[in-house]
């Protein structure tokens, strides 16, 4: 196995398929089964996250699985860490963890805590869930990094919600001052939180403006678009001196019909029926 | 009897202290919250500029980027009023820290009344209640520069959180220099038998005071120490409520969740006795000076003599 775990390092096959976007399809299906199962669950910004998670653990982070312990290796905070199920299935498929495990997601005595855990899960760098957080501790690891100047670099994935807390702010200023180049923070910018839309609820625009007024590298990408997400990781890496943030302009709940969009669906739980129709929607999407 | 040494300086104690465990151990780094002038910081950032990440006027980013920090195997000191550091960064010490078992020491500066004219908002009352009740982290409040320093030597050695007062100031000394530290363990400063006296922080030095007062009155006190608010040391307490008649408790801190209810949670379930609280009773602190607030608020040496010589006249 590879230290890019077990897909492949080029994005298209002989096939000319795009195995990224084959893998984050797989994932996507796998994550929704997983949280029906679990009797419900953060739908919504699980679904909405897919593909970046996809081309971090696929494509862009130095990973062993087989020693998750590795010194070198990139680390990654799910800063949204209600997003827990899509990178528990990731690190199943990537054998982290056992794939049996994903049965145990949220329930009682269960080894598979909502918000991601890493005392509990192995490949897990930190336990989050209170929001505005995670940019912090992925400040601190890379300033870690660069003292020890280790060639890793951190990422960290925030939800657009999230950047209300203030806390993202003095991050976001802490990691321009000490010119953070291997910090590569993504917003999954799926645009609805839990009472509405950002921009109803706390509006965020000009959200591009407001990096680069603390002095990142800002990019935008669709960050459904594996080939455009890639793109932007590598040129962030490329880029010296500046943090970097790629926002990743994505759909809440996308691939499942009656989600996609929808804030009531941030979490929730599904009917048998829902649940059907919901892996028709995906094997759709996977045929289409 | 403990007799006070001479006077120590709880800033430069700190700067000496971290720099030299710097020089042994590189892991160590420091962060600071624009607060290195009440810390005492500044010769480890002379010695190790690159280790020494300053994030400004943000305790919540401090706690959490050291909590990044330690997840890379460093061993971050993170100071800032105690005030800050409990309360306003109280979520990310529990969560950023604590919940993910980090190895990160916490520093809260100008603790307690030692905050002195900053007044009532800078005036941390309840940084040992709130950190006391974080699981995984251990709390000390310690009573002189000598024993501050080695809970830092301590602190450096152990894995996991840690909080401690860094009392503003220069106070007189009664612990040796050198001396190792030991979690969960009092200090036994006087072998009286009537009544029992547990100090934690600064007002220990108060105590051995009223100590020796009330011994030439014919009172005498079983004088305990305990700098270690948690771990706490069941048995000393215990011991004491089975030598004494009664145990007055005196802190640096609200009588609500610091010193004081720890004792009494250990009495009630281990050996039921009289206690009797003295602290912050419910109230803010004031802009005033450190001894006409300790006075005023009845935790200094002669706030402790009245109180027990009401107590044994009424006894």
């Amino acid at each position: 196995m590879s230290e890019k775990g077990s897909l492949a390092r080029q994005l298209y096959n002989e096939e000319g398929e795009n195995m990224l976007e084959k893998k984050a399809g797989e994932l996507r299906r796998k994550t929704f089964e997983t949280i029906y199962h679990a009797g419900g669950g953060h739908y919504g910004g699980s679904l909405s996250a897919i593909e970046i998670m996809t081309v971090l653990y696929y494509d862009a982070m130095k990973l062993r699985p087989q020693e998750p312990e590795w010194e070198e290796r990139d680390r990654f905070i799910l800063c949204k860490g209600h997003a827990g199920p899509p990178l528990y299935v990731i690190l199943a498929d990537q054998g982290f963890i056992s794939s049996d495990r994903l049965e145990e997601l949220d329930k009682n005595g269960g080894s598979l805590p909502k918000h991601v855990d890493r005392l509990k899960v192995q490949g897990i760098d930190y336990s989050s869930g209170p929001l505005g957080q995670g940019l912090s501790v992925a400040c601190g690891m890379a300033s870690a990094a660069k003292l020890d100047k280790k060639d890793l670099y951190v990422y960290a994935l925030m939800g657009d919600g999230e950047l209300d807390e203030g806390q993202v702010w003095e991050a976001a200023m802490t990691a321009s001052h000490y010119q953070l180049d291997h910090l590569i923070a993504i917003v999954d910018r799926n645009r609805n939180q839990i009472d509405g839309s950002t921009e109803t609820v706390m509006a965020l625009e000009p959200l591009e403006e407001k990096w680069k007024a603390f002095g990142w590298n800002v990019q935008a990408v669709d960050g459904h678009d594996t080939k455009a997400l890639k793109s932007a990781i590598e040129t962030a890496k490329a880029a010296k001196g500046k943090p970097n943030v790629i926002i990743a302009n994505t759909i809440k709940g996308k691939g499942i019909s009656f989600m996609e969009n929808q804030y009531t669906w941030h979490s929730g739980q599904i009917t048998q029926e829902q649940f059907q129709q919901g892996l028709k929607d995906l094997e759709g999407r996977c045929k289409g | 009897m403990r007799t006070l040494g001479e006077q120590k300086d709880t800033n430069a104690t700190y700067g000496r202290t971290i720099t030299e465990l710097a020089a042994e151990n590189p892991q160590i780094v420091a962060v600071e919250a624009d607060l290195m002038k009440a810390s005492g910081s500044a010769p480890f950032k002379e010695k190790f500029p690159e280790r020494m990440f300053n994030v400004g006027i943000a305790e919540q980013d401090a706690l959490s980027f050291s909590a990044g920090l330690a997840a890379m195997g460093k061993i971050p000191f993170v100071t800032g009023f105690a005030c800050f550091v409990a309360q306003r960064a109280c979520d990310q010490a529990q969560n950023s820290i604590a919940y993910n078992d980090f190895n990160v020491k916490v520093i809260g500066t100008y603790a307690g009344l030692t905050s002195e004219k900053n007044g009532g908002t800078h005036i941390s009352i309840d940084d040992l209640a709130i950190y006391r009740n974080m699981p995984r982290f251990q709390v000390f409040d310690p009573g002189d520069a000598n024993e501050f320093e080695a809970i830092l030597r301590y602190a450096a050695s152990c894995e996991g959180p840690v909080y401690i007062r860094s009392n503003k100031g220069k106070f007189p000394t009664f612990t040796s220099e050198g001396r190792t530290f030991q979690p969960g363990k009092a200090v036994l400063l006087n072998e009286g038998k009537e009544i029992g006296l547990i100090t934690t922080g600064i007002t220990t030095i108060e105590g051995i005071q009223a100590s020796e007062e009330l011994e030439k009155e014919g009172i005498s006190l079983r004088h305990i120490h305990m700098p270690s608010i948690k771990p706490i040391d069941m048995d000393a307490i215990v011991e004491t409520a089975k030598k004494t008649k009664l145990i007055v408790t005196v802190e640096n801190h609200t009588i609500y969740g610091g010193l004081g209810s720890a004792v009494a949670e250990v009495l009630c379930e281990n050996y039921p006795a009289r206690l009797v609280r003295l602290g912050l009773q419910d109230h803010f602190g004031e802009t005033a000076q450190l001894h006409y607030m300790m006075h005023k608020y009845g935790i200094d040496k002669d706030a402790i003599v009245s109180k027990i010589r009401e107590i044994v006249a009424e006894l």
